[in-house]
């Protein structure tokens, strides 16, 4: 059933009108805020200060909190832009469609949302401390009876947002709001001649921020690569279909500017790119893999040998000038979108056998390769295979339940995280050998053509992968004890401890038929000591497809987003006892670890700047406390992936209320960009990191 | 391959007919013929996932109108390319497989007719309403023998001749299962391992930890990929590599003959994982038996050092459920 609308469009804009706002101003409509979990989140009407909403303590027994940690309530921004919220397309009202009934949206005469909040699908620290996110699917709600159909019109450009944490959050519009990219339009890759249908002129949908990848620039900024052009695509030509909705990726890449809070292009990629992922080389520049030109209908005319399968081609994008190379024939590797890659030890970069893989056609005639884990090297710009994932560790002496759970987990995986486990240098201070958890997520099934099943496993593994000294690699994997639930599209955060906290998603995939899934609240924490999974607190909010969650500078965890696909890509209605499917979720809410209740160690001091090489001295009065100093990358995720994703144990020495401590000689340990350094100590509820300090480590060159 | 948009949409245009527990998953559409037939005049049917759909290419120089269910006409093909009708309801009926909405300008009754191009080539394709397989009597519960179940008609006008596209819905039960590939054996010899990764078509994975190189030839005998110590080789010049498209911007040589052989250093491991089709499905001229496994025996030849050998494996059809008991 259509719930009223809180505040009319026209309404809006006219009280938008009425308190005065100028042109350059945001014209801020403050809407009731009510129920965003909590309540009652403080209000605040348009004006000079910035919108913000308090921020509750954690929502904990004592005893719980010491054993599982707490959730804040839910806070949610507390007021909608109006601007760009023109009245869509209208065909028929949808009786059945539901749309929230809080404040997440405003409305036209009719009833239909025509701008909601945005949900945080995608989030980056930045190296101020603050957080940008941006939203997933902008303008689902606007969907009358199917997003298949509907959303080349439907959806519009994601909006992005800047977040201030403190004893209040509070907001602020970036300018422009969703990233400025293509507003024209660029040339599509059609399979029609422009100008006949297509509705790329005039749309607030060309250049969104969605499906792009994050990754922190050598100089702190964000940069978003590709996103996500919408359009309605009337085929002609067999065996297209007519019609239906095209998401096409962007060649596009923007940044993100901290110190402006604006975004700016920088280069064009050579290919359009929906579901890339991206990560620092160690000398600033970032690598982009994978996405998918056309998601709907990859058939490219043009290039047939590349219809059916993603974009093969790697790039690099210079952080001096700006431009993107094409690393050429022996650079290109078939891979899922959203690849997961880590960059190693050595400075080549691993695809873990896992990804995203769901789009028609397009799941990759040659998607069998995928089970493969592989390495590229930047400076030769070739990929070298490594081993079937997950399987090396069989020999006769394994033992026989790890060998058939291996077996039964080998292979590649979808909607799952890879976490890259803490770098740890060997008794001479070297990085020789570098791991990663993968746990949850939907098995390949490939064997059927299928991109997975539909059923999230629990099943968990860890992938070593060691640099040998004749420079080669060496592959095996473990199985660990399972997730205690499977769990679909559930987000890892590594903390500070090693220990590694995942959040969100539900029992099955949510991309495959969306609002079937049961939520999981329950959160869980992987022990590395005993390579086990136990439930923790449970967060407040089910958030299922783009959630996110991310570690903050103080040690707790930020945890936000849910933007589904309408249900069963028709509208938005929520099955009872499913996700919530009736629209986004725009709220927040911020774990606090056990940790986070006990006595903690504190940095009084520590350099702001560190190159690899360098000896420094963190001044504490716990020196004689401390177990490991840690380096901690601040975090950009989108879709479960964060490629840069690294924390890095340090060597060091105690000396009187200080630590003196070496930093890695290879820079592709430490990467140049923006770091959290962490002291972690002994404490009544298990490991207890300090609050971190800031610490950027500068790219080895001059632009 | 059903994906999960396309089964999405399936799901969607599918909702009807599974409502009323009848799958339709067997009925295909097909194309008789064009009565009269004109030169120049192309008509085919694609029977996609999502629904049947009507292509139509137009050269012979008069217009052709298509008509509704009613005889208005909504579309109309000349040399300068496709118009259609915006008042008409047809138009958006047939735009996508589940219908366009229809804007409240097009829902007046007896609106004029408001015709715009939407194409600068004489073709079109549209999910017609009469080729809808939920119009079609249900099929038999269990039948096992291809049966007509109805005949369908759109109706064309060529300038003042009346044309018809005919054809009917046919119900053809089709086997379901999978092609299910492994491995004889993983070790050709010492220190050379193959691993098979599932998938239409699988891949394998050779590592050569020995001594001597191995050389995996192609479908037609001839040097396919070199896997030594040093690194992989591919012959740029086979056919089997090529039939791969593997890396774009990676051709062989303009001239290089049959049987020349152009080696291409790919990977610096002693590694290499490719698609493998010969030990995917067997062709389609060889249909499988819907009611039983079946296995088929597949090699790839493979050298090590001066010795021939190959790497050998099964591939088994595995059929989804029970074969149907037959009804006629």
């Amino acid at each position: 059933m259509r719930h009223p609308p809180p505040v009319p469009l026209l309404a809006a804009l006219l009280l938008a009108a009425c308190t005065g706002s100028r042109s350059d101003e945001k014209a801020v409509l403050t809407v009731p805020a009510k129920a965003a979990g909590s309540g009652g989140e403080e209000t605040t009407m348009a004006a000079a200060a910035p919108p913000s909403a308090a921020i509750g303590p954690p929502q904990c027994a004592p005893d719980d909190c010491i054993r599982l940690g707490g959730f804040s309530p839910p806070f949610v921004e507390p007021t909608i832009d109006p601007a760009g919220a023109a009245p869509p397309e209208s065909p028929p009202l949808n009786p059945l469609n539901q749309a929230p009934g809080d404040d997440r949206c405003l409305y036209d005469a009719d009833g239909r949302p025509v701008k909601c909040k945005p949900a945080a699908g995608s989030v980056a620290l930045l190296k101020d401390g603050r957080v940008l996110y941006f939203n997933a699917l902008e303008g689902t709600e606007r969907v009358e009876y199917s997003i298949f159909f509907e959303a080349g019109h439907a959806i519009q450009n994601d909006q992005s947002r800047v977040l201030t944490l403190g004893a209040q959050a509070s907001w602020l519009t970036p300018t422009p709001a969703d990233g400025g990219a293509n507003p024209d339009g660029q040339a599509p890759d059609t399979l029609l001649p422009p100008g006949t249908l297509d509705n790329q002129a005039g749309r607030n949908n060309d250049g969104a921020l969605f499906c792009a990848d994050l990754a922190h620039t050598a100089d702190g900024r964000i940069l978003a690569i590709g996103g996500t052009d919408y359009y309605n695509e009337p085929g002609v030509d067999e065996p297209i279909p007519f019609g239906v909705s095209e998401l096409e990726g962007l060649r596009n890449a923007r940044l993100f500017d901290p110190a402006s809070n604006r975004w700016t292009k920088t280069g064009d990629m050579h290919h359009g790119r929906w579901y890339p992922s991206a990560l620092n080389l160690p000398d600033g520049d970032v690598l982009v893999a994978s996405g998918v030109t056309k998601l709907v209908k990859p058939v490219y005319p043009d290039r047939l040998q590349q219809s059916g399968r993603n974009v093969v081609e790697t790039e690099t994008w210079n952080l001096c000038s700006g431009a993107w190379t094409d690393n050429g024939p022996l650079a290109q590797r078939s891979l899922p979108l959203y690849p997961r890659l880590h960059l190693l030890p050595n400075g080549q970069v691993l695809y873990n056998a896992a990804g995203q893989a769901f789009n028609p056609f397009g799941q990759g005639y040659d998607q069998a390769l995928w089970n493969f884990t592989a390495v590229y090297d930047p400076p030769g710009r070739t990929w070298a295979d490594l081993a079937y994932a997950g399987l090396p560790a069989l020999s006769p002496d394994t033992d026989p339940v790890e060998a058939a759970t291996l077996a039964q987990g080998a292979g590649f995986r979808g909607s799952t995280f890879s976490i890259q486990l803490p770098l740890t240098p060997d008794a001479n201070g070297r990085y020789t050998q570098a791991e990663f958890l993968t746990a949850g997520g939907v098995l390949g099934h490939v064997v059927a053509a299928s991109p997975g099943s539909n059923q999230a496993t629990a099943l968990s593994r860890i992938d070593t992968v060691s640099i040998q000294p004749d420079g080669g690699l060496a592959y095996r994997s473990r199985a660990t004890g399972p997730l205690t639930a499977p769990r679909w599209y559930g987000t890892a955060v590594l903390l500070p401890t090693g220990e590694v906290m995942v959040f969100s998603g539900a029992d099955r995939d949510e991309v495959q038929l969306p609002g079937t899934g049961v939520p999981l609240r329950r959160t869980e924490r992987f022990d590395p000591a005993t390579e086990t999974w136990q439930p923790m607190a449970q967060q407040g909010r089910p958030r299922t497809y783009h959630n996110t969650a991310m570690l903050l500078p103080d040690g707790r965890v930020l945890v936000g987003g849910h933007a589904p696909i309408n249900t069963a890509y028709a509208w938005s209605v929520t099955l009872p006892g499913f996700s919530p499917n009736d629209g986004r979720d725009p709220s927040f809410e911020i774990y606090s670890p056990p940790y986070a209740f006990g006595p903690r160690p504190q940095i009084r001091s520590a350099p702001k700047q560190l190159r690899p090489g360098d000896t420094f001295t963190i001044a504490t009065a716990q020196a004689a406390e401390i177990e490991s100093v840690v380096l901690v990358r601040r975090s950009d995720l989108t879709h479960l992936v964060d490629a840069d994703q690294r924390s890095v144990r340090l060597l060091f020495a105690r000396r009187p209320e200080a630590l003196l401590v070496h930093m890695p000689q290879e820079a592709a340990v430490v990467p140049p960009g923006e770091y959290l350094l962490f002291l972690v100590a002994p404490g009544p509820y298990g490991a207890a990191p300090s609050e971190s300090v800031p610490v950027s480590i500068p790219a080895d060159r001059s632009c | 391959m059903l994906t999960p948009w396309l089964a999405a949409g399936l799901a969607l245009a599918l909702a009807p007919a599974l409502a009323h527990g009848e799958s339709r998953v067997n009925v295909r559409v097909l194309l008789d013929e064009v009565q009269p037939p004109v030169p120049g005049l192309r008509v085919q049917v694609y029977d996609d996932h999502l629904a049947p759909q009507l292509v139509v290419e137009n050269l012979t120089g008069s217009t052709l109108q298509v008509l509704d269910l009613h005889g208005r006409p909504f579309l109309r093909l000349d040399a300068r390319g496709v118009e259609a009708d915006l008042a008409a309801a047809a138009w958006y009926a047939t735009l996508s497989p589940a219908g366009t909405a229809m804007p409240p300008r097009a829902r007046r009754p007896r609106m004029s007719a408001d015709w715009r191009r939407v194409r600068a080539a004489p073709s079109w394709g549209w999910f017609d309403r009469r080729l809808d397989k939920r119009l079609a009597p249900p099929p038999p519960a269990h039948g096992t023998q291809p049966r007509v179940l109805r005949r369908w008609r759109v109706p064309l006008r060529l300038g003042r001749r009346a044309l018809e596209i005919r054809g009917h819905f046919l119900y053809q039960p089709q086997p379901t299962g999978t092609f299910v590939a492994r491995l004889a054996a993983g070790e050709l010899a010492p220190g050379v391992r193959v691993t098979l990764a599932p998938g239409q078509p699988p891949a394998l994975l050779l590592e050569n930890r020995g001594r001597e190189p191995v050389w995996v030839l192609g479908a037609q005998g001839e040097p396919f990929l070199r896997i030594a110590a040093e690194g992989t080789d591919a012959n740029l010049a086979s056919p089997t590599w090529q039939d791969l498209g593997r890396y774009r911007g990676l051709e062989p040589p303009l001239g290089v003959g049959e049987g020349a052989v152009r080696w291409q250093r790919v990977s610096p491991a002693p590694r290499y994982g490719w698609l493998e089709p010969r030990a995917g499905r067997p062709a389609p001229s060889a249909p499988p038996d819907p009611d039983h496994r079946a296995a088929l025996g597949w090699e790839i030849p493979v050298r090590i050092g001066a010795r021939d050998t190959a790497i050998r494996g099964v591939t088994e059809w595995r059929p989804a459920s029970p074969p149907p008991r037959a009804s006629h």
